[in-house]
């Protein structure tokens, strides 16, 4: 990194820490940064300093928000009936552009993960248990991933949440829309059969 | 290396750039080898299942000489451990602590044929619906003996004398049981029952050992905490959460 003057190499060793950006690409961001016109690395700056502060976590489902709430709590055009519990806030973004939802949201920010040292101390759980025992859910949809993480953390949630009366549904796993049924491998076309609906 | 096919356990995956991801296998012809699957974690990754925790599959890899990172091409699964994650908490986790432990004990591109052949077997007992914290002790105890880390449990470690029956008494500076001449020890101490159990996990196939676990292995847990932590000089993440969740489970 000595070939790049310092203030260079700082930028580059930054964009490097984010998720899913190598060496290259931090260098390609960073030559474009100094190319580009200096009003828009102004904005880019601002928008960094500026969002962490004006941000923070809703105090009742754990999404990004404004204010104190976010701006699905607020929204009285949605159920207090169903919730759907996920594991990052970008989860959420992502059940919201189906546009099918029209439920709260819970977000645990992670999965139980024993190699990552994440156990349920670690997750957001009582305020999602406090929320069902204050009464009105009728059923809490896990939106956990599909992976042995997101597996263990909907069955740990399960056995939570189901003494305490809701339905506790699963979203399904299998098929991705478009794939062909032939390469589908056992455990996918299993979890899709057991996701099975009737017509 | 030339291209080849080798059945292999998913100890771990990384995420790599956007969509691909970094798979720890263990596999049976080559030991422990990190490859780059690409595309994985796409929307219409190929891999599907197979590189989910201890999938058993069968892949082929790729790569240049001398290079680290091999590439994974066709991957098929031959037994899903995912099923097991189903079961509760406690067995996910299970999954996630075997498989830190036998990454812990693998060696970089070392064939270890019995080690390979005894995860292959625990993980199997562990998704036919084991249960998992005698599996754990199974799997513990016999990376250890398959490393020459378990002290004999019939000679003393001092003197080499048989040990007398009964108790077994540890002296940790001897790395071993000691004989009543050889005393005193600094412990721990395994009870009677404890050795018996013992005896019958160094005998038995891991899901006849779960089909009916001996009593009394609770004292096994510290015990083999205490030598896997010393010869890897560190402690495993994921056994904490394990502990946790298979307590909250139990009772
Ligand atoms: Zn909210
Ligand atoms: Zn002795």
């Amino acid at each position: 990194m000595q070939d790049y003057p310092a203030p260079l190499a700082a930028l580059v060793d930054e964009l490097r820490r984010l998720p899913g950006i190598g060496q290259k690409t931090a260098q390609r961001l960073a030559f474009h940064l100094m190319k580009a016109p200096e009003a828009e690395v102004q904005r880019l700056a601002q928008a960094l300093s500026g969002f962490r502060a004006a941000l923070r976590l809703c105090t009742v489902c754990n999404a990004v928000a404004e204010g104190e709430l976010c701006a699905c709590c607020t929204d009285p055009g949605r159920s207090d009936r169903t919730l759907c519990v996920v594991e990052e806030p970008l989860n959420l973004v992502v059940v919201e552009r189906t546009r099918d939802f029209k439920g709260r949201y819970h977000v645990l920010h992670g999965a139980l993960s024993p190699l990552s040292g994440i156990g349920p101390d670690e997750l957001r759980i009582d305020g999602l248990l406090e929320r069902v025992r204050a009464g009105g859910v009728e059923e809490v949809i896990l939106a956990t991933s599909p992976t042995v993480e997101g597996e263990a953390t909907a069955v740990y949630l399960a056995r939570l949440l189901k003494p305490l009366g809701p339905k506790v549904t699963r979203i399904a796993m299998g098929l991705p829309v478009g794939s062909d049924l032939d390469w589908a491998d056992e455990v996918t076309l299993a979890k899709a059969l057991e996701g099975r609906r009737e017509y | 290396m030339p291209p080849f096919t080798s059945d292999a356990l998913v100890l771990r995956t990384f995420k790599l750039g956007e969509t691909s991801k970094v798979v720890v296998l263990l596999t049976r012809d080559h030991g422990k080898l990190r490859a780059v699957a690409r595309g994985a974690r796409g929307p219409r990754s190929r891999y599907q299942s197979s590189l989910e925790t201890l999938s058993e599959v069968r892949v082929g890899l790729y790569g240049r000489q001398g290079a680290d990172l091999l590439r994974v091409g066709e991957c098929e699964l031959l037994r899903s451990a995912f099923p097991m994650a189903g079961r509760g908490p406690d067995a996910a986790a299970a999954l996630s602590y075997f498989a830190e432990l036998l990454d812990a004990f693998a060696q970089e591109a070392q064939t270890e044929d019995a080690v390979y052949r005894l995860a292959v077997a625990v993980t199997r007992a562990g998704e036919d619906g084991g249960a998992c914290t005698p599996l754990a002790r199974y799997l513990e105890a016999w990376l250890l003996r398959l490393h020459g880390l378990y002290p004999s449990i019939d000679r003393c470690a001092r003197c080499d004398g048989a040990l007398p029956g009964g108790r077994l008494v540890y002296h940790s500076l001897a790395h071993g049981f000691i004989c009543d001449g050889c005393s005193p020890a600094s412990g721990p101490i395994l009870s009677e029952v404890t050795r018996q159990g013992l005896r019958r996990l160094f005998k038995e196939a891991p899901a006849t050992f779960v089909a009916d676990a001996p009593p009394a292995l609770e004292s096994l847990e510290a015990f083999h905490r205490a030598l896997i932590e010393r010869h890897l000089e560190r402690e495993l993440r994921s056994l904490r959460v394990f502990r946790e969740l298979s307590r909250e489970v139990t009772g």
